[in-house]
């Protein structure tokens, strides 16, 4: 069955994709750029859920790897609606490229009705500008020298990945004791005063569309450190966006992810409302929270992703696709790492001679 | 791999207590010696940990301060005094 929802240029009818710097639709071949309302003036852009064509389940043992390059274990078959060739991808993959022809597959029954998302951040961060800035950030001190930036930054994918977007408000009753404090000398004696206080506040806080990325697939803690998106420059949905590059439906739906949101939330909270206490030192007794949450959306964020191996070892790394934000782990020389180590150790000795010589540890 | 980085900062610890305690048993309080051994182990530390963390940048978000809509609403609050306390220091010449 022929997977569905590739575009075309309306000049001359080649394959178009969305082009993140120039943030539209732009034909390599006859260099046309197009918006959206092009697009969907000339009858594409959105999702015909009438006609959309299903996988078909791979036989056991018939594949072991996907062929796009997608990560996962639950495979399926699509056939590319432009070259008829085989496409063996996650259940979960929502986009991608055919790796025989290059042309942009969006399948179709992945972005419809419960999966339909509400809303996308289309990719701002071209390819080129993501090898430049993976560059610069592994160029680390500890970083291995043959760790070779080069050959594994072209590897890189432009991935929409699946987020909830949870909006609600949490109210907290915090206690604690305060303390505030006002020192004065006089004569030859310095005061030390603290006040003691019963300090109790019930405050309420409104959050809007907290990230929690809903595929078991990437890495938690990566999706959050690549975080804040702007939501600025958020759109409602259309799957246009995804041309060009790969994109993950939701596997994990919103109850499984509530607990990552309402964890991020109370600690919001109750930071709020220890700062809101006009005192020099606060020691908590008690934080009861409760939150409600009124809305979940589903969105689609950009990121470029990279998965590598380096001396048996696997690592990520993972760039928000509209900020530009970098993260990973880099692997560590330990031998780099003991001299640098050693060196910070003479310069300590040193700073130490010299607090003795000025007696600062009489 | 935490126990082995135990392992790794408890050969350090003992391997730098084999090396300096007698050096530093010999001196005299307030001599250079002591603040000098002591800053060894502090500046590698601190090198290490800030060199380390330059490489791993991948960390668990716990709180959505990016997100919060609007000002905090305070429906009660009470500030009950408890006591005072006041130190006093002589100030050395």
């Amino acid at each position: 069955m022929a997977a569905n929802i590739s575009y075309k240029c309306p000049t001359c009818g080649a394959e178009i994709f969305w082009t993140a710097d120039k943030n539209c639709f732009e034909c390599e071949y006859c260099g046309d750029k197009f918006s959206m309302e092009d697009m969907e003036a000339d009858g594409q852009g959105g999702t015909d859920t009438e006609n959309v064509e299903a996988h078909e389940e791979v036989e056991e043992g018939e594949y072991h790897q996907s062929s796009d390059g997608t990560v996962g274990s639950d495979l399926v078959k699509y056939t590319c609606s432009h070259c008829g060739a085989e496409i063996i991808t996650d259940r979960a993959t929502a986009a991608t490229i055919c790796v025989y022809c290059g042309n942009a597959v969006v399948m179709g029954e992945q972005i419809i009705n419960d999966f339909a998302p509400d809303y996308v951040i289309p990719f701002k961060i071209e390819k080129k500008r993501v090898m430049e800035e993976f560059h610069k950030f592994s160029k680390k001190p500890l970083t291995p020298s043959d760790f070779d930036y080069d050959k594994i930054v072209d590897k890189m994918q432009g991935v929409y990945i699946p987020f909830w977007l949870y909006s609600g408000r949490c109210r907290g009753k915090f206690k604690a004791e305060g303390m505030k404090e006002r020192k004065w000398r006089q004569g030859k004696y310095k005061y030390t005063e603290c006040k003691y206080y019963d300090v109790y506040r019930d405050g309420t806080m409104g959050f809007a569309k907290v990230p929690v990325d809903a595929s078991s697939k990437t890495d938690n803690d990566a999706m959050d450190s690549i975080e804040p998106y702007d939501y600025k420059d958020m759109v409602p949905f259309k799957p246009a966006y995804l041309s060009g590059f790969l994109a993950e439906r939701f596997d994990e739906d919103k109850d499984a992810c509530y607990s990552r949101a309402k964890l991020r939330i109370e600690n919001s909270t109750e930071d709020i409302i220890k700062r809101s206490c006009d005192y020099d030192s606060l020691t908590k007794q008690s934080f009861k929270k409760e939150v409600v949450i009124h809305k979940t959306e589903y969105a689609l964020m950009p990121t470029w992703l990279l998965y590598t191996t380096y001396k048996d070892k696997k690592y990520f790394f993972a760039m928000n696709g509209q900020t530009g934000k970098f993260i990973g782990n880099l692997p560590i020389d330990k031998v780099k790492l003991v001299i640098f180590s050693a060196l910070g150790g003479v310069l300590g000795t040193v700073i130490g001679a010299i607090a003795g010589v000025l007696g600062l540890f009489a | 791999m935490f126990r082995s980085l135990l392992r790794k900062a408890g050969f350090a610890l003992i391997s730098y207590g084999t090396l300096f305690t007698p050096l530093i048993a010999s001196a005299e309080d307030g001599d250079v010696t002591i603040a000098a051994v002591a800053g060894f182990p502090i500046g590698a530390i601190i090198t290490g940990c800030i060199l380390v963390s330059l490489s791993h940048t991948k960390e668990k978000a716990t709180k959505a301060d990016d997100y919060v809509h609007g000002k905090l609403k305070i429906n009660e609050q009470s500030d009950v005094y408890l006591r005072t306390t006041t130190d006093k220091e002589e100030i050395g010449d």
